[in-house]
């Protein structure tokens, strides 16, 4: 039991020092081991665990981390596993991206001791990384002034005795002290700065990278001197671009995927895996390539798998091995009955499906004799065949567990909806508990969502990357049916298991309205009321103790795929539990 | 904006300072009609296909202008890789090069150095530039053949 200690924190504090020390333990220790499982057992205040995540993640926004308080997100919570669990993301909503850069200005300054116009100028040209900035700024502050439009101080002595008092643009004589100049020597009046920068709105995204007006002047113009010349409409402009060109250049920030989101994900640091994200529209998505998350299998596998069972490249292979063309109009012909007299649907020629010549000797047998083995190029075709048939088998089998966890996953996340608008108050109500005594089914139910999610994409992996390495393949798929065995046991107790908890299904006659009355005066026979209670105590210490095990394993599963299953040199300890 | 009584000082004082400071080379006159239409004759320079030839431009102020680039054109036809059929013209300072603090004067000069440095490798007529490219020699020949027919 002491064991435990070890363990368990990682569950309850998602932070990545426990997350970190809990990975040794976790490689380790068999998933399944009997007595490991048994651990989970005894811990059975977990339900507090739970709530202690949701308290944990409302620490952590007050910490300064520097970024404005938003509501700060713990990768998904806690129905998700590993990855996103050390990641800490921040969701913007339309208009925080500028306050966020002004924080970044903000941090530069204190760290360089330079002046806004100078931060906002660096960090611009280093795409918004702080680290890059400074480096760049230590290294060589002529240079790096050079490189991002800044002038140099020493040079800027020229402004104070300014030759010239006509402006550049308009041709007007000016008083010195009326004439402008964005920090160079080149001077122009009021007015026509006023025009240059209105005029510069009207380009664009570019108005965020204005220069000195003067020919080939490389001098950047500062933030607050574009401010001063822009009216209240290109003000609001200027936000705007400032917070897309922010967003856009800063690899720590991925715009929401979602229709119509203007809300944007940021990372404090940027995760070294692909993680799952969640915008507060409800989209979930991958930060890395913003395709859908596919965690925890890389982005380009994803993609690859993506790509195979949407083209038709899967779908031709399976033409090729199943169907024939038919030797006059050349459709292809799937043969759905016994005989080999083929007719076809379209030009309705008869042939022999086996060698595919016209159909002449009558019903009973092929004119040719191609029962006649003959030595032809056909033998090799057949061989060719073959092969199609059995990679297609491969994908056929991983392309359909990934479905049915896509689907199951599906459902999944449908029960969660369903069980919060309806079962969720009967259990209270006929449990006579509160709502945090029953929250454990909830979380039950949004494990096993997660866990689909993250087991179908397991299978694109395994189809694409573990088809060589035999001793690979057995981990990998040992720790996977571990998973899935966690998973499936969960599947049961949520979706039969508590309907002895439950109002009996409706009546099939009844319509909704009826079934749904009948379903809320409904009330345990009073002599069975302690029992089901009673019942109940023991199906949710069970469940909790069971989510645990399941989440354990899909961190396990995660963390093994993430670091290409290096876990398999690791000896484990349960195995033999398997035999 | 395009009310001629609302014309810019700015461009009232390029036309004087036209007009006292010719540019040598360059003959530059205001349309009567329109105070932003310009007429300009660009004698071909100096050691290239198009010397001797007189290239008439025109060139017309926007509404925007100094704030937006001048519109010139050639209107003579002239064979070279960085103008089109139609005159147009491929010139950076015309486009996203430009500054409010060009003017009519240095665009000229920009148009007459464009036409003693040729860029075939910005085109806009793709023929002329891949036969600049391949062929040089020939390219200046055909050059110097069409100042000489709609240039003279």
């Amino acid at each position: 039991m002491t064991k435990k200690s070890g363990t368990a924190p990682h569950l309850r504090l998602p932070s990545f020092d426990a997350f970190a020390s809990s990975l040794d333990a976790m490689t380790v220790e068999a998933l399944g081991d009997d007595a490991y499982y048994a651990s989970w057992f005894d811990d059975s205040d977990d339900a507090e665990n739970d709530d202690d995540y949701v308290t944990n993640a409302d620490d952590a926004d007050d910490a300064d981390d520097g970024f404005p308080d938003l509501g700060l997100r713990e990768g998904l919570p806690s129905e998700t596993c590993s990855a996103s669990r050390n990641s800490v993301y921040v969701v913007y909503e339309p208009g925080d991206d500028i306050k966020g850069r002004r924080e970044l200005i903000n941090r530069a300054c204190g760290v360089l001791g330079t002046s806004e116009r100078d931060s906002e100028a660096l960090l611009h040209f280093h795409a918004w990384n702080l680290e890059d900035a400074v480096t760049s700024w230590f290294e060589n502050e002529r240079k790096a002034r050079e490189a991002c439009g800044l002038s140099d101080p020493d040079a800027q002595t020229s402004e104070g005795g300014m030759a010239t008092t006509t402006c550049n643009i308009c041709f007007d004589d000016f008083e010195p002290s009326e004439l402008v100049t964005a920090g160079c020597s080149h001077a122009f009046c009021t007015g026509c700065w006023a025009g240059y920068i209105a005029s510069k709105i009207g380009e664009g995204l570019s108005v965020v990278d204005t220069r000195c007006p003067m020919t080939k002047c490389p001098i950047k113009v500062g933030e607050a001197m574009m401010r001063r010349f822009l009216n209240e409409d290109d003000a609001k402009k200027f936000d705007v671009y400032l917070g897309r060109s922010f967003v856009e250049s800063n690899v720590k920030i991925q715009p929401c995927t979602g229709i119509d989101c203007e809300r944007s994900i940021v990372f404090e640091n940027l995760p070294t895996n692909p993680v799952a994200v969640n915008c507060t529209c409800g989209k979930v998505f991958c930060f890395s390539c913003g395709g859908d998350t596919h965690h925890p299998i890389p982005c380009k596998v994803a993609s690859e798998w993506t790509k195979k069972i949407t083209l038709d490249g899967a779908n031709s292979e399976w033409m090729l091995v199943n169907t024939k063309p038919c030797p006059k109009c050349q459709r292809p012909i799937l043969k759905n009955g016994g005989c080999m007299h083929m007719q076809c649907s379209q030009c309705h020629t008869s042939f022999c499906w086996l060698c595919s010549s016209p159909w002449d000797a009558g019903p009973y047998a092929c004119s040719k004799r191609c029962n006649q083995y003959k030595r032809t190029e056909s033998n090799s075709n057949e061989n060719r065949k073959k092969r199609a048939r059995e990679s297609l088998e491969r994908y056929v089998f991983y392309y359909e567990r990934y479905r049915a966890h896509e689907n199951s996953g599906k459902k999944a996340l449908e029960d969660v909806d369903k069980f919060k608008s309806s079962a969720l108050g009967f259990l209270i109500e006929l449990q006579r508990t509160s709502e945090t005594q029953v929250g454990f089914v909830m979380k039950a139910l949004k494990q096993v969502s997660s866990s689909r999610q993250i087991l179908k994409w397991t299978y694109a992996y395994a189809y694409f990357e573990l088809a060589d390495d035999v001793r690979k393949k057995n981990f990998f798929e040992h720790v996977q049916g571990e998973m899935e065995r966690a998973l499936e046991l969960i599947s049961r107790m949520i979706e039969l298991d508590i309907k002895a908890f439950l109002p009996p299904d409706p009546d099939t006659e009844d319509d909704e309205k009826v079934a749904l009355e009948k379903a809320m005066a409904y009330r345990y026979p009073p002599e069975e009321q302690d029992k089901l209670e009673k019942a109940f105590e023991q199906y949710k210490t069970l469940l909790i103790d069971r989510t645990a095990v399941l989440r354990k394993s899909c961190d396990t599963l995660c963390i093994e795929l993430e670091n290409g299953l290096l876990g398999m040199s690791t000896p484990i300890k349960g195995s033999q539990q398997d035999a | 904006m395009a009310d001629p009584a609302a014309l810019p000082r700015r461009i009232l004082k390029e036309a004087q300072r036209l007009r006292l400071e010719p540019i040598p080379g360059i003959a530059v006159e205001v349309s009567e009609t329109n105070l932003r239409h310009f007429l300009c004759v660009v004698d071909g320079p100096e050691g290239t296909a198009y010397e001797g030839g007189k290239f008439k431009l025109e060139l017309f102020l926007p509404a925007e202008y100094p704030m937006a680039p001048p519109e010139v054109f050639f209107r003579t036809k002239i064979y070279h890789p960085n103008t089109d059929k139609l005159g147009r013209i491929c010139l950076d300072v015309l486009k996203d090069k430009w500054s409010p603090a060009l003017q009519i004067r240095t665009i000229l000069l920009s148009v007459q150095a464009l036409m003693s440095a040729p860029n075939p490798d910005d085109p806009l007529r793709e023929n002329v530039a891949e036969h600049w490219k391949t062929d040089e020699r020939g390219a200046l020949a055909v050059a110097r053949e069409w100042t000489q027919k709609y240039a003279m």
